[in-house]
């Protein structure tokens, strides 16, 4: 009985609780910003925000495992009743996708006036910087340096053993995003065939890119296919591993871009504008390159990290645009091809 | 039948729980074909001597022995369904996934229920749950619930039976009913049996030989003497 | 609509799922029958320990598993469908034990000695303890064949795809949840049909079930082959725990690394509580108050209730999140959408059928006697229901609180979708920081998770034992 009792005053308890809290927090400045820039980095830029302007920032965070389509799928769904002022993207194929349906809104960030147009949305729905780049990571511990390889074409070198080597799931995230940049650049018949003898040959496919790392960090595989925010968390920790850019004497790597942008009708447009300013100004960008997030300035910043080779790295040359609009094709085909 | 060889012989048995004793030196026989009544107030460890009876559990001390056979000691026990026994609880406890028939058969090996036996049919006849044999034990009354209990041990045909408060919570019409039927099954079937109870008018009908176990021991109250039933009611 | 592709990733999904289901349910009910067959002495001083921490185990997210079982397989060339399937079941294997647990425990004691009076031990656990914990034992495989169809992490760390993953593709692609929809369409048919043949099942199982307890009696006597399983799968319990606890605590490596984590996510861990608390204990509300209705609709009515109660079960968890963004977020709806009453009903959405199931077995094992005297005796209905319906129904209120507080702790598909913004779980923190790869920050969140459910657990056990709901 006494249980009884107890439990029904726990539950009033519960329940008033629940319904004071949603509606006591204070009303003060503030702004939403979903983003998919990894926690462990993202949350302390936010926070140093919070402190040097006052402004109460309110996150979400993306997760890696629902493969992109959590929350930029959220800002699609609100468009009637937008929560976000701003969106925040490792990335930038899902925010041309919010471009395309219409949820972002322009604006001109002073902070952005020294960034090349090419990493600008023609109609300033969108601004990238703070790139990363897809690379190559090798085990050094199996494989000498003569035999690091070179190109991403390596991973179809016979005399290489496809067992050793490991990419992330080309339907979703930044591999996607590079093999859409391959059908841009190769045309879709040769793309094809590439990723059709990667299936064939048994190279292993894998659900992330943290997953191909943490293979090649623990030997599982020579070498693999990552980003290099992943890779040189590894280098980072010490592990025997290298980073090489791939295809420098050839078509160049994939650069993917942060992309930031402002949503339409979000609730605290003053707000977003101070957020966009901030987080595109040459400091952050420096400071997400210093913190390990991105390695690939957009600006002329000067970097120092132990991580990736020094010097400039030759960029693929394709647009966003092309890029993107290879995005269902290439989606299709590779989950044909490789959810099997 | 040799109606006066030994069926069930308890010796110096003993049990205890957590301490407490609740069976001290208990001796008895039954003979083959006898129905004798045991007795006692609550608490006072009938049920317990039942189940020591049917081997769900071990004596600490003493032995059993069912047909010169020993069944139960404090270092060994035969297995329940080996002492060919039949047994019914104060709940029915009727399978519920199963329906009448299939409940009075569980103890058959054969699975063949087309061909139910001679002496099933003849059980199923002298209980009247003829008309139940498909019913799920859900849709029984109370009455037909202990009905059908009672026809599942006397189904694997017994030597000896065992009733533990068979008839509790049924209206005295229905009791009346039910003592009838099952004097006249046991009398027909030719089974021993040991009927345990605390209602005098039960004890009567069933038999004169009463036992009454209290305060861990046993004692034999003669015929005509029911004067332990009064002192039963006392705290 | 399905190419030949798709059909074959459909069908070996099924396989997969079901495979795991059927794994998890063996060794769970094998484990747990050791109710019946052993000295009730020694179950209670080495097995409820054990059974208490294998359960508890059902916050350490399958990718934890996969993670600590990878190390090892990596290294001896294990992979594939059997690799991913073993994970699934040793992550999921708390719920098998869980449900065998609560469907043995159900068994009444004096059915089980009215059989062994009359046959064998081994067909009294065949033909009576089996078909009466049943329905219990089928439930876990439902669910277990549930979560397995929607994982498809665990897989592809064992380079196995599987039909979800065509789903998340496409859903990837379009950014339209009508596709995927029709994509998971068959999915949610072949469960559903699962649920009517397990509800149709049931049906007689559940009827007459009442709660009885005897004297202990002595052990059931097995054949040895079933003794041999059930050692087999008690010792599967100690390696389901310890090796994704080992690979944690040695990714920890110091006990300073724990506090720290824990201290970075106290916003987190509050927010989880509340969620959590709140989503089971609205569940339990909602369940209370249908569990009733189920259980005296007329029997044509109950198939179709059941259908209707379990079908959430069927949908995919973005889906569900999804759904509520869009119906929530229209003009008019301020009130609710943002808030934390989002989550909370994402997570109602997906678990409180659960809850209903676990009411729904306790209402039927409730002594009707025990209510008609209430009835009888009680000042009002209140006094009624607080003095007599509420304790006697406790156990079940409390299990089914438990199933919804554990699974709103783990869920990430909807919560994600549907949490105001500034607020996250720790599930979602710890999925976070796995694709940074902290190992140590993840270590030690999830040991976090474990001593939090392992003292849940406890209390539960404690107030369990206090009203005598133990066996």
């Amino acid at each position: 009985m006494k249980v009884a009792k107890r439990a029904s005053v726990i539950l009033c308890v519960v329940l008033l609780s629940a319904l004071i809290l949603p509606a006591c927090g204070t009303k003060g400045k503030e702004v939403v910003i979903y983003t998919s820039v990894d926690q462990i980095f993202a949350e302390d830029i936010l926070k140093e925000f919070e402190e040097e302007t006052g402004i109460k920032v309110k996150p979400v965070f993306d997760v890696e495992a629902t493969k992109t389509v959590g929350l930029a799928n959220r800002v699609i769904a609100e468009k009637n009743k937008p929560q976000a002022d701003v969106f925040w993207s490792g990335e930038f194929i899902m925010t041309i996708v919010l471009a395309n349906e219409g949820v972002l809104t322009p604006y001109t960030s002073p902070s952005a006036s020294d960034i090349p147009a090419i990493y600008k949305d023609p109609d300033n729905l969108w601004t990238g910087y703070a790139g990363r780049a897809r690379v190559i990571f090798v085990n050094t511990d199996l494989l000498s340096p003569e035999e690091y390889p070179t190109s991403i074409f390596d991973f179809l070198d016979p005399d290489r053993d496809p067992s050793q080597m490991a990419i992330a799931q080309p339907m979703f995230g930044t591999t996607m995003t590079q093999a859409a940049a391959l059908y841009a650049y190769l045309g879709e018949e040769e793309a094809r065939d590439f990723f059709e003898q990667i299936k064939a040959r048994g190279v292993k496919v894998v659900d992330g890119n943290s997953v191909t790392r943490d293979m090649v960090a623990a030997g599982q595989v020579a070498f693999a296919l990552t980003d290099t925010d992943d890779a040189c968390i590894s280098v980072d920790k010490g592990d025997p591993v290298k980073v090489i850019i791939p295809d420098q004497d050839g078509m160049g790597t994939l650069v993917i871009p942060n992309t930031v942008a402002m949503v339409r009708g979000g609730p605290n447009p003053e707000e977003a504008k101070i957020l966009i300013d901030y987080l595109l100004s040459k400091e952050m960008e420096k400071k997400l390159i210093d913190r390990g997030w991105s390695h690939i300035p957009v600006r002329p910043i000067d970097i120092e990290t132990a991580c990736i080779p020094m010097g400039e790295i030759k960029n693929m040359n394709v647009t966003f645009e092309e890029i993107f609009n290879y995005r269902d094709i290439v989606n299709q085909q590779m989950t044909e091809i490789f959810v099997k | 039948m040799n109606q006066s060889s030994v069926l069930l012989k308890i010796n110096q048995l003993c049990k205890s729980y957590e301490n407490r004793k609740i069976l001290e030196n208990i001796a008895f026989e039954v003979k083959s074909g006898e129905s004798i009544v045991l007795m006692g107030p609550s608490g006072s460890g009938k049920t317990t001597l039942f189940r020591l009876i049917i081997g769900l559990e071990m004596p600490d001390d003493g032995e059993i022995y069912l047909e010169n056979r020993l069944v139960s000691s404090a270092k060994e026990s035969i297995p329940p369904f080996q002492r060919n026994l039949g047994v019914v609880f104060q709940n029915p406890a009727l399978w519920p996934h199963m329906n009448v028939l299939s409940n009075i058969l569980f103890a058959m090996q054969k699975k063949d229920t087309k061909h139910i036996h001679e002496f099933v049919d003849l059980v199923i006849d002298e209980m009247e749950i003829r008309p139940l044999l498909k019913a799920y034990p859900s849709r029984l009354s109370g009455g037909e619930a202990r009905r059908v209990s009672i026809a599942r041990a006397l189904a694997s045909r017994p030597r000896l039976m065992l009733m533990d408060e068979p008839l509790t919570n049924l209206d005295t019409a229905l009791k009346d009913r039910m003592l009838e039927m099952i004097k006249r099954v046991t009398r027909e079937f030719e089974t021993t049996l040991i009927y345990i109870t605390h209602d005098e008018t039960e004890s009567r009908y069933i038999s004169d030989k009463c036992y009454r176990l209290q305060n861990g021991t046993l004692t034999r109250i003669e015929v005509g003497n029911r004067h332990c039933l009064s002192s039963d009611k006392l705290p | 609509m399905i190419g030949t592709r798709q059909l074959i990733l459909f069908l070996r999904t099924l396989f997969y799922s079901a495979g795991t289901g059927a794994f998890v349910m063996i060794i769970g009910a094998l484990a747990a029958s050791v109710l019946w067959t052993f000295r009730h002495k020694t179950l209670a001083r080495l097995l409820k320990p054990l059974f208490i921490l294998s359960c508890v185990m059902i916050f350490v997210p399958p990718y934890v598993h996969a993670l600590a079982w990878a190390d090892l397989f990596y290294r001896y060339g294990i992979e594939g469908l059997g690799a991913s399937l073993w994970v699934m079941v040793m992550a999921l294997l708390p719920v098998g034990l869980g449900f065998s647990l609560l469907g043995f425990y159900l068994v009444e004691d004096a059915m089980v000695e009215a059989g062994r009076t009359l046959n064998r031990d081994s067909i009294v656990m065949k033909s009576i303890i089996l078909p009466i914990a049943m329905p219990a034992l089928l439930t876990g495989m439902i669910f277990s064949f549930l979560w397995t169809v929607h994982d498809f992490s665990v897989p592809s760390l064992f380079f196995v795809n599987i039909y979800s993953l065509e789903i998340f593709a496409k859903y990837s692609a379009t950014n339209n949840p009508f596709e995927p929809f029709m994509l998971s369409l068959p999915m949610i048919v072949v469960a559903t049909l699962i649920i009517i043949l397990i509800s149709s099942l049931s049906k007689k199982l559940m009827l007459g079930l009442r709660k009885g307890h005897t004297k202990e009696s002595l052990p059931l006597v097995m054949p040895l082959w079933f003794r041999c399983l059930q050692i087999i799968a008690i010792v599967i319990l100690p390696v389901q725990i310890s090796t994704p606890m080992i690979s944690l605590i040695m990714k920890v490596a110091k006990p300073s690394n724990i506090w720290i984590s824990i201290l970075q996510a106290r916003r987190e861990l509050g927010f989880t509580l509340l969620l959590s608390t709140l989503t089971a204990t609205l569940s339990v509300i909602f369940a209370l108050l249908l569990a009733k209705r189920v259980v005296e609709a007329e029997s044509r009515h109950k198939l179709l209730l059941w259908v209707c109660i379990l079908f959430p079960l069927a949908i995919p968890a973005p889906l569900v999140g999804i759904g509520l963004v869009t119906l929530f977020s229209q003009r008019g709806m301020g009130f609710i959408y943002g808030t934390l009453w989002m989550p909370v009903l994402a997570n109602m959405i997906r678990f409180a059928p659960l809850a209903v199931v676990t009411l729904s077995v306790q209402l039927k094992r409730m002594d009707q006697g025990l209510l008609d005297s209430a009835s009888v005796f009680q000042k009002n209905r209140i006094h009624g229901f607080i003095r007599v319906y509420l304790p006697m129904i406790l156990p079940g209120l409390i299990s089914a609180f438990l199933i919804v507080f554990i699974l709103t702790t783990g869920e990430l598909g909807a919560t994600l979708l549907v949490s105001p913004p500034g607020r996250s779980t720790l599930t979602m923190r710890i999925y976070n920081y796995m694709h940074y790869g902290s190992s140590q920050m993840i270590a030690g969140l999830c040991l976090t998770m474990l001593a939090l459910s392992l003292s849940t657990g406890l209390i539960v056990y404690r107030v369990f034992s206090k009203t005598g709901g133990d066996r």
